[in-house]
């Protein structure tokens, strides 16, 4: 995965918690200051889903939000560790502090 | 513009469609033209990926990948045999020619590991014949027909040339139909009358699929760019087999992450 990838995004915006199709867009809106594509977001969350990285809730009817697994936590957290070590080296090459 | 939306949408598989159709096409409304590209891009990513799609079982997902690597095979089987039979850019004798035999081998050792295994019941038999007669009618009745036409007296030489182009194009569109309604055969039955291969010989029958479409797509492509002038024929058939070679390793890194969920289980 990388930091503009799809499915990370989407896992960083139900870190804090489930949300709908609409809302996770809009939480990354937020984030990255443009929404996803219906086809690219859906795609994500249909193959996160595969991956077992997220689950729907049950009886929320159409817009049944969706939640991070315990695993989908533990690759989020790895992914971004991965992604602040390497944002973290390359700051420090260019004689910028990480901080 | 909303039926647009609603129409792209529609191009989704099924089994997508029931699960996100509608939150799609609200997303896709909401945005406007802007995410059409997006949204058949999109599309043509789900039919490239079966394993992703919304699904019971991991072994629904495995008879998804396995469908999908028939309707590669088949294709691939489609192209070679349209590109001998039209006068390709392959010479009647020689090294090439026996190249293009080792991968029809590997083609249908390819189709051997992938296809799903019948039931061993009276019920599944019985379902799956119906299934193949209910899909299979029409492409066999029109082969039937073109071949009793060209026994039953058509001169090549002789008839008007519609009538040739006709019973060719004929020709070409029973295999056509037939190479698309095999696999949905597979997909009609369920899982009451077949079961798919494990994951590791799908895996395999997957890598022989990819070997065989990518040593006769780069052989085919090669000697009609190495022809007296480009075969156009010859090159296409060569790029859709190299094509079919990716969709292959698109299935292929799907199937790993089937085998990592197995793993985990």
């Amino acid at each position: 995965m990388q930091a503009n990838d799809a499915q990370t995004l989407v896992l960083c915006a139900l870190a804090d918690g489930p949300l709908h199709g609409y809302a996770i867009n809009t939480a990354i809106e937020e984030l990255t200051g443009e929404r996803l594509g219906p086809g690219s977001l859906y795609g994500a969350l249909a193959r996160l889903e595969s991956k077992r990285l997220i689950e729907p809730l049950d009886g929320q009817g159409r817009q049944r939000p969706v939640r991070l697994t315990p695993l989908g936590r533990e690759v989020l957290e790895r992914e971004l560790r991965a992604m602040a070590r390497v944002a973290d080296a390359g700051l420090r090459s260019l004689g910028v502090n990480p901080a | 513009m909303s039926v647009v939306a609603r129409s792209l949408v529609r191009l989704y598989p099924d089994a997508f469609r029931e699960r996100w159709g509608a939150l799609v096409e609200e997303e896709a409304h909401g945005a406007g033209w802007k995410s059409w590209p997006d949204l058949i891009a999109g599309i043509a990513h789900m039919w490239l990926h079966p394993a992703v799609w919304p699904a019971d079982s991991p072994a629904q997902r495995q008879r998804r990948v396995a469908t999908m690597g028939i309707t590669v095979a088949l294709a691939a089987c489609f192209l070679s045999h349209l590109v001998a039979e039209q006068g390709g850019p392959l010479p009647a004798d020689g090294v090439r020619k026996g190249i293009m035999h080792g991968c029809t081998t590997l083609l249908l050792l390819g189709i051997a590991l992938v296809a799903p295994r019948p039931r061993p019941t009276l019920g599944a038999a019985t379902t799956l014949l119906r299934w193949a007669v209910r899909r299979l009618a029409v492409p066999t009745a029109l082969g039937a027909t073109v071949v009793a036409l060209v026994h039953g007296g058509v001169d090549a030489t002789a008839s008007p040339p519609t009538l040739r182009t006709a019973v060719l194009a004929g020709w070409w569109i029973a295999l056509g139909l037939g190479a698309i309604q095999i696999p949905r055969i597979f997909t009609g039955v369920g899982a009451d009358a077949v079961v798919p291969p494990h994951p590791g010989r799908l895996r395999l029958g997957v890598w022989t699929l990819a070997a065989a479409s990518a040593t006769g797509g780069a052989t085919i492509l090669g000697a009609s760019l190495a022809a007296d002038g480009l075969h156009l024929l010859g090159a296409a058939v060569g790029v859709g087999l190299l094509l079919l070679t990716a969709v292959c390793a698109g299935t292929l890194r799907d199937l790993r992450d089937l085998l990592d969920l197995a793993s985990t289980d």
